[in-house]
């Protein structure tokens, strides 16, 4: 399971460090410099979605190849979670930017969304009400996890309905 | 048997504190090589990662922090004996509460060290503590575990001087009888 980037996320209060934090954007943000490892948020969480350095990451050579230029290496003593791919994120806003106009719907792909290859996940503005992400979302097929946590996840779950199996009730 | 005077008593109590045996080095020895081994410990625990101490996803707290609790348990008996025994104007108390106390400090002591050894990263503990750093970043003060960090240091402060007020009579016999 990905991170469900709570609005009202348990994680983020209890951070001493304000590690786990709330961006401007909505996205819970891990700040990885600032963690100090008290592993409160992980406890926090009602998804279990964090995920601690438990060890020192070691990449054998030449797997040190792999390491995403673009994503910094998070050190032994620090807890990591799903970004929404972050960098991709920040790519996109600052390649708009350049070119003075605003972020188009489908121009930011996370990694999770790029790779599957049935099509299973979108990624959107979600305040956007025109967005393909945010009409998805709306439709009565959606389900958010734990929604009775008051957690208010931003991902959306759709479920199979009726009509899709083909009842038509 | 004869009473002993005072001088006496005060003579009996103050040996252990003007003649030191053979049996407290050897004491104080073997002790010390448990706190280096500790140390080693810790050591090897901050360079590998906690993972060494047998926590694993989805447990994230274990060992340390049932340690601390347990020790902050032990330092609130020390503080409920010796104020009980206080506001209830017990007259024998004066030996009692003073080892009360004693418990208190040390384990609160002891217990204190456990989230230092808990924590990912424990070089950087000091973000606990509100200070104005060149950033501008203070502790979340909405965190339980800042307030955590605070309770137990005013804790320490107030029962090293529940401690350190009543010693100073104490003290003053020690001075007496000091030669050296």
């Amino acid at each position: 399971m990905l991170c469900q980037q709570c609005d009202a996320a348990p994680c983020e209060p209890v951070c001493p460090t304000y590690a786990s934090y709330h961006n401007s954007e909505g996205l819970n943000g891990q700040v990885y410099n600032r963690c100090i490892g008290t592993r409160y948020c992980a406890n926090a969480c009602p998804y279990n979605v964090r995920f601690f350095n438990f060890f020192n990451p070691v990449w054998d050579k030449p797997l040190h190849l792999q390491l995403n230029p673009e994503v910094s290496v998070r050190p032994v003593g620090v807890m990591e979670k799903c970004t929404f791919c972050l960098p991709r994120i920040k790519a996109a806003e600052i390649q708009a930017k350049a070119e003075n106009r605003a972020v188009q719907d489908g121009e930011i792909t996370p990694a999770c969304v790029q790779s599957c290859p049935a099509n299973a996940m979108a990624f959107g503005d979600l305040n956007d009400p025109s967005s393909g992400v945010a009409r998805l979302a709306e439709s009565n097929r959606g389900t958010k996890l734990l929604e009775e946590l008051g957690t208010l996840p931003k991902v959306v779950y759709l479920q199979r309905d009726a009509w899709h199996d083909g009842k038509n009730t | 048997m004869m009473a002993r005077t005072p001088e006496q008593i005060n003579d009996d109590l103050l040996r252990p504190v003007f003649h030191t045996s053979g049996r407290f080095f050897v004491a104080v020895a073997v002790l010390g090589a448990f706190v280096l081994a500790a140390f080693g410990a810790w050591g090897y625990q901050m360079y590998a990662g906690i993972g060494v101490s047998g926590l694993r996803w989805p447990v994230y707290w274990g060992f340390y922090i049932t340690n601390f609790v347990f020790w902050i348990g032990l330092s609130h008996a020390g503080t409920l004996i010796s104020a009980i025994l206080r506001l209830a104007n017990a007259t024998w108390r004066r030996p009692v509460t003073r080892c009360a106390e004693v418990i208190t400090v040390f384990a609160l002591s002891i217990g204190g060290m456990f989230p230092l050894v808990h924590l990912g990263r424990p070089w950087l503990a000091f973000w606990l503590i509100p200070y104005p750093s060149e950033r501008g970043i203070w502790p979340n003060f909405r965190s339980p575990l800042v307030w955590d960090f605070f309770a137990i240091n005013t804790y320490l402060i107030g029962s090293v001087a529940f401690l350190t007020l009543p010693i100073v009579p104490d003290w003053a016999t020690v001075r007496d009888k000091a030669t050296g």
